[in-house]
């Protein structure tokens, strides 16, 4: 990988605080991976990935306002930093540059 | 409203006590709005479950606490910083700094030193292999205490008390003499008789020899190793011979180790008692009246020698004794080898000085020592608080907890103690030479030894956190308010505690002044009280030998010369007679009474020579035949005996022979001034080994050389040794006038210590009442009143400890005269002497500060504000 590192679930977490874009915070990131890939994400997996994310430099993050509704507790809100896009992208054109490589034969073959 | 659901609470309170603390508010902000969540869509119960499965699932190394750093168990970085302001706080203020670690080195090193001296006196013969399994046997006879016995009792012993493993027998002393190697003869005053198992018994260590045969044939001897090598030049000496007063030639069978000075017994050679045995008029294993013999015994290692069983050996032993001597009835005592020492006081003792009195006294004395140390450390440490408050006020408003500015001062007093401690260290290595020359002792300090090295740090411990109490108290306790103020506002209560202290170092001052005081008084009365006789000029030398053979020719001698001529043969020296006889009658005694009365032999010139008066009847003449017995007693003694001094004078008296008294002598103090003057029967005893010379005033060196040239015209191999009353008299005193140099040192450094700290409280006092002194001057104080204000309090203090000491001084020194059968009173002079050297040492601390004070211009004073 270079020098991008970055894992399958952190790359889905990247990429979900970009869709998400302003409204990226600990339960909506949540809510949001849950919903478009249909499985299971724990707060202790998810907060760990975004702590890493951040310590690497790939995201950001600032305090939001307090609400009444989560106790009082203010929310996290992060989005993705210059680096953290090109880390991304690299994870794609890597990503398309396999695509490109396997022979169509190999894949026909799979698929009959 | 209704109740809205809450997530469990313990399972919260466990998020937050382990989620790391910048992601905590945060990460509990989502567990918050989850739970919400789920509670609408899955109801509470699962929702809770849910909650519980994500904190569970929060515990990753990446999302709990650190474990490092601030948040961490170890203070380490708070540490280091309070060592870097206590280092910069040595720096900026250096004078209080090193007046602070002097004071505390000096405290340190004083108590450390005291305590060696009490370390070296709480050993005494614990160094033998089953010190605890030995004791020895002393009795009394009415209030007559003596450490010796008859010399039966340790053969009849073991067939009598099935407790005890075996016997041992020694006799001190006796037969000191004249030895000679080839040419190199030496006078040897430390020699011992024992039993062959002498070296098995005990535990002194033998470097040549066996331990076995060392003593097991009269002609055997042992002798220490130093002097071997003064005999030899070398140790490896064995089968060498060595000449006792040219009659006796003994063989050296084993040489030991110099005896250590921690030994209740001192001796450099070793005869066996078979040697005395075939020259005595008596057999030493059947006699039971000759109590010349100190008996040792070793308890049986399966025995448990209890408390009964000492009552039950004590009461054996006297009715063995009766059973051999019916009609004399004395106690027996069983004491521990260990604490002969300091436990035991009787007469004829081998080892005099040691007391248990002392040794509390001085352990007292040490903690005193230390306790003022750290009063100072806290006077010194509050004069410095307004500086400080500012410190500790700026800590609080950063948000230091109360705790971890107690334990900033905690880290800066344990620095200074640490500090100290190093430079006591040094303060010891330099001062204990002075130290041992001034008590005669050898004490070392062993810093391998670890128990040295933990009474340091323990030493080290106590002081750093005693000083630090009241420092960390008290300077942690006001608001950063009352921090900021340019002055500290000193409370009523505070102000009392610091008085308290002050007064407790001023009682112990004056406590330890006044004692020094009483103890050099009691002393100087030792010396100059009228013994009865004069004690100057007068010098002594013992007649050994060729001399002894020649007794008329040394006479004759002696006469021929006029400074010579006033002599007289004794027995013994009266200060140190070593014959007390219980077998004594005389006219009209009533026989159940039974009396220990000392004896010395003398001749005519007795009492012109030692200038003792003659109360009634007449003194020896000279002219009686030897065979007829005839007897003088002391004034003590015919008051013991039932008789005036007028009456006396005729009775007749039984001592080794019925004789008449023929005179009555005043009293005279013939033993150390610790007793009182016992009874004493003198008798007319011409041929005494001893000649007492009476010197004329300024004539001693002519005396001394008349002497010797008389002596070694009759036997040219004479070594002449000589010795003076008065200077025996004098180290009679030995051990009381070390405790009072000791304590004259301690007194001095306490006073040091405790002016130390008076000088920083005067320093606190003046930059506290800075404006009031500023205001005054400008409304025209004079400098007199100023000073006068300024020093009322100590005067308060000092006269308010003087009260509180001077009866705790009185209680524990009259305690200490009890000792002396001669003793002063205790007088208010003495405290007084106590207060006017306190006050004029005092004075001298502060005069500077008040003069400085006192002088300063108000618009320094007063300008800022």
């Amino acid at each position: 990988m270079g020098k991008y590192q970055l894992g399958e679930f952190e790359e889905i977490v990247m990429l979900t605080v970009g869709v998400l874009h302003g409204d990226a915070y600990g339960v909506s990131i949540k809510k949001e991976i849950e919903e478009r890939l249909s499985r299971k994400v724990s707060v202790g997996a998810l907060q760990s990935a975004l702590k890493r994310l951040e310590e690497k430099g790939y995201l950001s993050s600032k305090e939001g306002e307090c609400t009444s509704e989560r106790g009082g507790r203010p929310k996290r809100y992060f989005s993705i930093t210059a680096s953290g896009k090109n880390a991304v992208e690299y994870t794609r054109e890597i990503r398309n540059g396999l695509w490109k490589a396997i022979p169509k034969v190999a894949l026909d073959l799979k698929i009959s | 409203m209704k109740s809205v659901p809450q997530p469990p609470k313990l399972l919260l309170r466990f998020f937050r006590w382990f989620c790391h603390p910048h992601l905590l508010k945060y990460v509990e902000g989502d567990l918050l709005e989850l739970f919400d969540d789920n509670v609408k869509k899955r109801g509470v119960g699962t929702a809770k479950w849910l909650f519980m499965w994500d904190v569970v699932k929060l515990l990753r190394p990446s999302l709990i606490r650190s474990f490092r750093g601030t948040y961490g168990v170890n203070h380490y970085g708070s540490i280091k910083q309070s060592l870097k302001i206590s280092i910069r706080s040595f720096q900026r203020n250096k004078v209080y700094s090193l007046l602070n670690i002097g004071g505390l080195a000096i405290g340190i090193s004083s108590c450390v030193l005291i305590m060696l001296w009490v370390q070296h006196e709480l050993s005494y013969d614990s160094f033998h292999d089953r010190a605890d399994r030995i004791y020895r046997i002393s009795c009394n006879s009415e209030d007559f205490h003596t450490s010796v016995s008859p010399p039966a009792l340790a053969k009849a012993m073991p067939s009598s008390f099935s407790s005890i493993q075996s016997t041992l027998r020694l006799r001190a002393y006796l037969s000191s003499g004249l030895y000679e190697v080839e040419s190199k003869r030496f006078k040897e005053e430390k020699v011992l008789t024992a039993d062959s198992n002498f070296f098995n018994f005990f535990s002194y260590s033998i470097i040549q020899g066996s331990r076995d045969k060392a003593l097991d044939s009269p002609d055997k001897v042992a002798i220490s190793k130093s002097t071997a090598n003064k005999y030899f030049g070398k140790t490896d000496v064995i089968g060498e011979s060595i000449r006792k007063d040219d009659e006796d030639e003994f063989i050296i069978s084993a040489v030991f180790d110099d005896i250590p000075r921690n030994s209740h017994l001192s001796f450099d050679i070793v005869q066996p008692m078979s040697f005395r045995q075939a020259k005595a008029s008596f057999d030493y294993n059947s006699n039971w009246s000759e109590f010349a013999f100190r008996t040792y015994v070793l308890i049986d290692q399966q025995f448990n020698f209890s408390t009964d069983e000492v009552h039950r050996m004590k009461e054996g032993l006297k009715s063995l004794y009766l059973s051999h001597e019916p009609g004399f009835e004395v106690h027996f005592n069983i004491e521990p080898i260990e604490s002969i020492h300091l436990h035991s006081d009787l007469q004829f003792d081998t080892d005099v000085g040691g007391n248990i009195l002392y040794v509390h006294t001085l352990i007292s004395v040490a903690i005193f020592l230390l306790l003022i140390a750290c009063i100072n450390y806290m006077n010194l440490s509050t004069a410095q608080s307004v500086q400080r408050s500012k410190e500790v006020g700026l800590r609080k408003v950063i948000g230091a907890s109360r705790t971890q500015i107690i334990r900033h001062f905690f880290i800066e007093s344990l620095f200074y103690a640490g500090v100290s401690s190093f430079l006591a260290v040094g303060i010891i290595y330099l001062v204990l030479p002075f130290f041992n020359s001034m008590l005669d002792m050898s004490l070392i300090l062993d810093l391998t030894e670890s128990k040295t090295v933990l009474f340091f740090v323990a030493v080290t411990l106590f002081v750093g956190f005693l000083s630090g109490s009241y420092p960390a108290m008290s300077l942690s306790k006001s608001s950063p308010g009352q921090n900021f103020q340019k002055s500290l506002k000193t409370s009523k209560s505070r102000f009392n505690l610091r008085n308290a202290l002050v007064i407790v170092q001023f009682v112990i001052s004056i406590f330890l002044v006044a004692a020094n005081f009483i103890v050099s008084d009691q002393l100087s009365l030792l010396q100059n009280k009228s013994l009865g006789f004069d004690k100057n000029n007068l010098l002594y030398t013992k007649i050994n030998g060729r001399l002894a053979d020649r007794r008329e020719a040394v006479k004759n001698g002696l006469n021929a010369n006029l400074v010579t001529s006033k002599y007289t043969f004794t027995s013994d020296i009266p200060i140190n007679t070593a014959q007390a006889n219980h077998g004594l009658d005389w006219e009209g005694k009533d026989p159940e009474f039974q009396a220990v009365i000392a004896n010395m032999g003398v001749d005519e010139n007795f009492l012109e020579v030692f200038k003792v008066q003659l109360a009634a009847g007449e003194t020896f003449r000279g002219e009686e035949k030897s065979d007829k017995r005839i007897y003088m007693i002391n004034e003590s003694a015919a008051k013991i005996m039932g008789f005036t001094t007028e009456n006396a004078v005729g009775k007749w008296l039984d001592l080794h022979g019925k004789g008449r008294i023929i005179g009555v002598i005043k009293d005279f103090h013939f033993k150390s001034l610790h007793m009182a003057i016992e009874p004493l029967v003198l008798i007319y005893y011409p041929t005494g080994n001893y000649v007492v010379f009476r010197s004329n005033q300024g004539e001693l060196e002519q005396t001394l050389e008349s002497i010797e040239s008389v002596m070694s015209d009759i036997d040219p191999a004479h070594q002449f040794e000589y010795g003076f009353l008065d200077e025996d008299l004098d180290r009679l005193y030995k051990s009381e006038k070390q405790i009072s140099m000791i304590f004259r040192l301690f007194a001095l450094l306490s006073i040091c210590i405790s002016c130390l700290g008076i000088f920083g409280l005067m320093t606190f006092m003046i930059v506290n009442l800075s404006k009031e002194i500023g205001i005054r001057k400008v409304l025209g104080a004079t400098r007199l009143g100023l000073a006068r204000l300024l020093s009322q309090d100590f005067v308060l203090l000092l006269g308010i400890s003087l009260l509180l000491s001077s009866p705790v001084t009185f209680f524990i020194l009259d305690d200490w005269l009890q000792e002396f059968a001669y003793r002063i009173t205790i007088s208010i002079e003495h405290f007084l002497y106590a207060l006017v050297f306190s006050v004029v040492l005092i004075a001298s601390t502060i005069s500077f500060q008040l003069y400085n004070a006192c002088n300063m211009n108000p618009v320094d004073l007063l300008r800022d504000e």
